[in-house]
């Protein structure tokens, strides 16, 4: 067994903040609208250089290799020219579905408890989003070590017949399991239309709460899916952790 | 033989676990280690954190006698956190709050029971 006396380093507290292995999770942004989470933003700016990346790189080894007869400039510039479109359709893809941000109306959460969610993308042309489906997920974190040791090792070599394969020192191992899922109702957008999904949540009476072990953890999360038309990988998924007290909201009679 | 009585076999988080170890040991004993905390079951690395231990022997509550077994009442109340973990039964993760009392016994096998309970949310009006 293994004590862990910080493990009210790694719990939730009452800011709504979560604290893992001594660094601050993801926490949303307060503002004057709710509570702000932003993510996948891609910039202008990284899209071009982004672009600039796949163009001159290729460019730049090929060059070299013929200038200079060099073998190896002429591999990595053929290697750059091979991953070029990759970058290109990526950085595209990225930038014509923009950045993910929700709104919450509370912060942190506690079970029993309505709240407002509002989900935006802001994309480079309305009409190309479809369809926002939104998830209520409550997860469970199982994580696991898996230790070399000579045990283990005639177990490998009696299983598989070789110890090929077979890496030393420790290794970890995490196990995830959906304990609780909640669809929301999905929001067809017109061709045009902002692409803005408004859901109300409610998070279960009977819970659990959102905690962080160093081993094990229950998680809430809500992950909404982005079905587009016409950008590479026709749909893109936002992950947004949210923190949910060991608290039961109840209205006063 | 060492038992737990606790008061209540359900805690709010930011309560308090109450509760008596009582017995009548055969032998002298040293003193009582009462622990309250949690531990993990399930797929993931057992974890277990002591919120609090006490430990009582028998001159603190003024009942010593030399060479002598005495009875074992020994009160104790444990304040649980209030970012819990509560109380949880999974499939892959179990949180399990228990209170623990170890007698020491000198120059033989300690006396050990458990007694689990159930740490429930807190309930807020708005």
């Amino acid at each position: 067994m293994i004590e862990d006396k910080r493990w009210r380093k790694m719990t939730p507290l009452r800011d709504g903040t979560m604290r893992m292995y001594g660094s601050s999770a993801a926490s949303p942004r307060r503002t004057e609208e709710g509570f702000v989470f932003e993510y996948g933003s891609l910039s202008p700016v990284f899209f071009y250089a982004n672009m600039l990346m796949s163009v001159l790189a290729p460019l730049l080894f090929l060059s070299v290799g013929y200038f200079e007869e060099s073998v190896i400039a002429l591999v990595f510039g053929a290697i750059a020219l091979i991953c070029s479109p990759f970058l290109f359709r990526n950085a595209l893809a990225g930038l014509r579905l923009g950045s993910a941000r929700l709104v919450l109306s509370k912060w942190p959460l506690r079970m029993g408890e309505e709240i407002e969610v509002v989900f935006s993308r802001e994309p480079w042309s309305p009409a190309r989003i479809q369809r926002l489906e939104g998830e209520l997920i409550m997860e469970e974190n199982a994580t696991f070590e898996m230790k070399t040791s000579i045990h283990a090792l005639i177990l490998f070599l009696k299983r598989e017949g070789t110890l090929f394969g077979r890496s030393s020192g420790t290794r970890y191992c995490v196990v995830t399991h959906k304990a609780k899922s909640f669809s929301l109702p999905s929001v067809d957008l017109l061709s045009g239309s902002d692409a803005v999904a408004r859901w109300k949540v409610v998070i279960p009476r009977e819970g659990p709460s959102t905690f962080q072990g160093r081993f094990n953890s229950l998680q809430w999360r809500l992950k909404v899916k982005t079905v587009a038309q016409g950008v590479q990988n026709a749909y893109s998924f936002s992950h947004f952790p949210l923190v949910v007290l060991p608290e039961v909201v109840r209205r006063a009679s | 033989m060492i038992g737990i009585l606790l008061d209540a076999p359900e805690v709010e988080v930011g309560g308090k676990v109450a509760g008596r170890v009582v017995g009548t040991p055969e032998k002298k004993w040293q003193a009582v280690a009462i622990e309250v905390g949690w531990r993990t079951e399930g797929r993931g690395t057992p974890e277990q954190v002591t919120v609090a231990t006490v430990r009582r022997t028998p001159e603190e509550d003024g009942a010593f006698i030399a060479g002598a077994s005495i009875p074992v009442d020994v009160p104790f109340e444990v304040e649980i956190p209030s970012e819990g973990p509560i109380s949880y039964d999974g499939q892959i993760v179990r949180f399990i709050w228990c209170v623990s009392a170890t007698l020491e016994i000198p120059w033989a096998r300690d006396e050990k029971k458990e007694v689990v309970f159930r740490v429930v949310p807190r309930f807020i009006e708005i």
